[in-house]
This record gives structure tokens, C-alpha cells and sequence, in this order.
């Protein structure tokens, strides 16, 4: 008996002793186990680089003849566009989003919704509310939730936003002001100071956060490293 | 402008293969670890700790064509989910911590002579499951015995003895073959 068929024959066993989980019926996995595994695949896509860089992959001449088609392909319309409009709006990134700018305001999109949940499956909050504030006021829907949060005494307002990530689209003024980009505990998001308030908004993976309050910027960045997650 | 714009575009062309990979075959996964385990969250930990050593260690992941990277996957996840299982019974894995020593073997080793597919198909069935997983992943994957010692949550010497006691196993049924006829 000759190797390869001795390989061929260990290699059937374990296809034989893990066939029977092929048709395994789908399950649901929980909201933290899904945020576990995309933090894994950063790791992952993190260690990996060294492999994208380098040339190895059989198709990579090819691939990179396709890209640079569509690069060449992708420059094309957009200096068309760009003339056609006059350049009134420019593209780039920023926080970990795709910002859309126009004269007075400032649109952001996230960059990746590949596998973010559709519906809000997660129900943020913020835990460490200053003294003072009450509920306000508080919607949802199956692709978002408003909270807004007041004190009555200082007429002091806090909102938190929680959006799927397809959906959302938000408009910031940037007229008078500008974006700067922050990091809300692990996640890299943007921030806009305003005339007396400051907003922030980020990607965490699975949802967008935003949160906005008529505070001091640090006041407002610690109230939004406070959002834990409430519910599932 | 363009340039961040492309740069977008290049990055969800380098979309994460890892992540595909889950998400062809988490559904199995998942199976496979409540074969052995019943409490969901014991199996998302399992899970989640394959995939981690995956992510943290790449090159073994990387360097396996895709047919095998499953069949790796589907041993790793059987594996720690029985070890999990033996962890909440209180029974530790068997640890073999004799220093074993070692000439080093191929798969060449456990050939077997010209004995019918199907009679070595139920001989390599009725292996212990560790030592056909250390043939396994030392001799077929290429695995060196620190990886497979590691994967497997056994020592080296462990394995090495896995490896002695997988080919005394070639042997003896040679033997009873012979013997047979």
C-alpha cells in the first residue's frame, strides 16, 4: 500500500467522523460571542499582514492586474464626477468612517457592515450618568434607539444613539467646526466640539454610538466609555 | 481624496479569510463541540478559543491547503471541547510526562504492507482518538511536535510516546494479518 492511499484513507476517516455535523441545524449565537470573534479576526487580520504584503498567493499577479483596472476605472469616473459637480463634495476617512463633505456639513458612513447585525439585537447605555440627570426621553425601533437624558436644574442635556450600522448616515455641522478623530476605549471614532457642546460618534463593531451633551469634551468622552452593553 | 477612496475599496478586497472561514463553518463547529458539551456558553467559549489560537499563531493555519484547514479546525475544536468536558468532570487529560526518546518518524512509519483499504480504514477507526490525532497532525499536517503537543494539550513526550505506540499499533495488526493468514 502505497502512502498517498494511506493518506487518502486517514483523510477519509476524519471526513467520515465529521460528516455527521454537516447538516447541523443553524444556531444562534449570541450578541458577546460575535463581538468576541470579530475582535479575533482583527487579531488575526493584524498578524496576517506580513502574508497580504507579500506576493505568495498563486493569483496575485492576477488579482493585482484586476485592481489595477478598477483603480484606473475607478479614477476615471471620479474626475469625471469631480468636474461634472464642480467638486462640491470631497471623500475621505476619518474615525473609522467614510466622511462625505459637503459646504456646510459633514456626513458620515461606517466603512464595513459586512455581518453587523440588521436589527438592534444589543441594547447600550451609559453607566455612569453625573448626578442630576433624569430620563428624558427614550425610542426604539428594530434599527435604533434614542435616549436622552436632561437636568432640570442646569438645563444640562445627554443623548445617546444607538444605530445598525447599514442604516446609519448621520449629517454633523462642520461649518463653523471641525472633526477630529478620538478613541472611545478600544474603538477609533470621531468627535466634533461644538460651541458649547461636544459629540461623538463610533464604530464598535457590531453598531454605531453616538453620543452628544451639552458638557465639557472629557466629561462627554468619559460618559461615552461608560456604554456597556444592558440587554440582549 | 482618491487615494483614501481606493483605499476602502482595497480593504474590503482584502477581506479577512479568517472571518469567511467562520462563517462557512461555524454552524458545524458548533455541532461538533456540543457533541461533547451542553452548555452554549461552554461551546462559544471553545470557539472562540480556536479561532483566538488561530488568529494569535497564523503560519500552521496559513501554510495548510483549504481542505485541510477544516479537518484541522474540525480536530481542534473536537479536541478542546472533550478537554472542557473533562475539565468540568474533574478529570484531567492524560498527561504521559516520561521522557520518551525519540527517532524522528514520517508518515512513511505507518504504512502498512498491502492490507485491504477498508480492514486499514477500521484499523485507523479504532485507534485512541489522541494517538490518531498526533499521526494526524505530526505526520500529515506537518505539525512539529511542539504544535501538535500544544494543540492536542498533551506534552511533548506525550506525543512522542503517541507516536511509538501508533507504530507498535502498525506492527501488531501486520502481525495479527500475518498470523491470519
Amino acid at each position: 500500500m502505497s502512502e498517498s492511499i494511506l493518506k487518502k484513507i486517514f483523510y477519509e476517516v476524519y471526513d467520515d467522523e465529521f460528516a455527521e455535523f454537516e447538516n447541523a441545524i443553524e444556531h444562534e449565537f449570541s450578541c458577546t460571542h460575535e463581538r468576541n470573534m470579530k475582535k479575533i479576526f482583527k487579531i488575526y487580520e493584524k498578524n496576517t499582514m506580513k502574508y497580504h504584503k507579500k506576493p505568495i498567493h498563486e493569483n496575485s499577479h492576477k488579482k493585482s492586474f484586476v485592481w489595477s483596472k478598477k483603480r484606473i476605472l475607478l479614477a476615471a469616473v471620479m474626475i469625471f464626477l469631480a468636474v461634472l459637480v464642480g467638486c462640491a463634495a470631497a471623500i475621505y476617512t476619518l474615525g473609522g468612517f467614510k466622511t462625505d463633505v459637503q459646504s456646510d456639513n459633514t456626513q458620515l458612513f461606517p466603512i464595513d457592515v459586512e455581518g453587523c447585525p440588521q436589527t438592534i439585537q444589543c441594547v447600550y447605555e451609559l453607566t455612569e450618568l453625573p448626578d442630576g440627570f433624569e430620563l428624558l426621553e427614550h425610542s426604539k425601533s428594530a434599527v435604533n434607539i434614542y435616549t436622552a437624558y436632561k437636568n432640570i436644574a442646569t438645563e444640562q442635556t445627554i443623548v445617546l444613539r444607538q444605530c445598525v450600522k447599514s442604516e446609519f448616515g448621520a449629517h454633523y455641522n462642520t461649518e463653523p467646526f471641525e472633526l477630529e478623530e478620538i478613541m472611545i476605549n478600544e474603538h477609533v471614532g470621531v468627535g466634533l466640539e461644538g460651541k458649547d457642546d461636544y459629540s461623538l460618534a463610533w464604530d464598535n463593531g457590531d453598531y454605531i454610538l453616538e453620543v452628544s451633551a451639552n458638557l465639557t469634551k472629557k466629561i462627554t468622552l468619559d460618559l461615552a466609555k461608560s456604554t456597556k452593553v444592558l440587554e440582549k | 481624496m482618491l487615494g483614501a477612496a481606493l483605499e476602502i475599496l482595497e480593504d474590503e478586497w482584502q477581506r479577512n479569510e479568517l472571518e469567511t472561514f467562520y462563517k462557512e463553518n461555524k454552524k458545524h463547529l458548533f455541532a461538533i463541540a456540543k457533541k461533547h458539551l451542553h452548555n452554549d456558553n461552554d461551546i462559544e467559549d471553545v470557539i472562540q478559543e480556536v479561532f483566538l489560537d488561530i488568529a494569535n499563531k497564523p503560519d500552521t493555519f496559513f501554510s495548510l491547503p483549504n481542505q485541510d484547514k477544516i479537518r484541522y479546525v474540525n480536530v481542534i475544536t473536537r479536541n478542546l471541547a472533550t478537554d472542557m468536558f473533562k475539565l468540568n468532570k474533574k478529570n484531567p487529560t492524560e498527561e504521559l510526562d516520561e521522557d520518551i526518546p525519540y527517532d524522528e518518524m514520517g508518515f512513511e512509519d505507518f504504512v502498512i504492507g498491502n492490507a485491504a483499504a477498508d480492514l486499514i480504514k477500521q484499523f485507523i477507526k479504532n485507534l485512541p482518538t489522541t494517538q490518531r490525532d498526533v499521526i494526524f497532525l505530526h505526520c500529515l499536517l506537518k505539525l512539529t511536535l511542539e504544535e501538535t503537543a500544544e494543540k492536542l494539550n498533551v506534552s511533548v513526550s506525550a506525543v512522542k510516546k503517541y507516536l511509538r505506540l501508533g507504530r507498535k499499533a502498525v506492527s501488531d495488526f501486520l502481525q495479527r494479518r500475518n498470523d491470519d493468514e
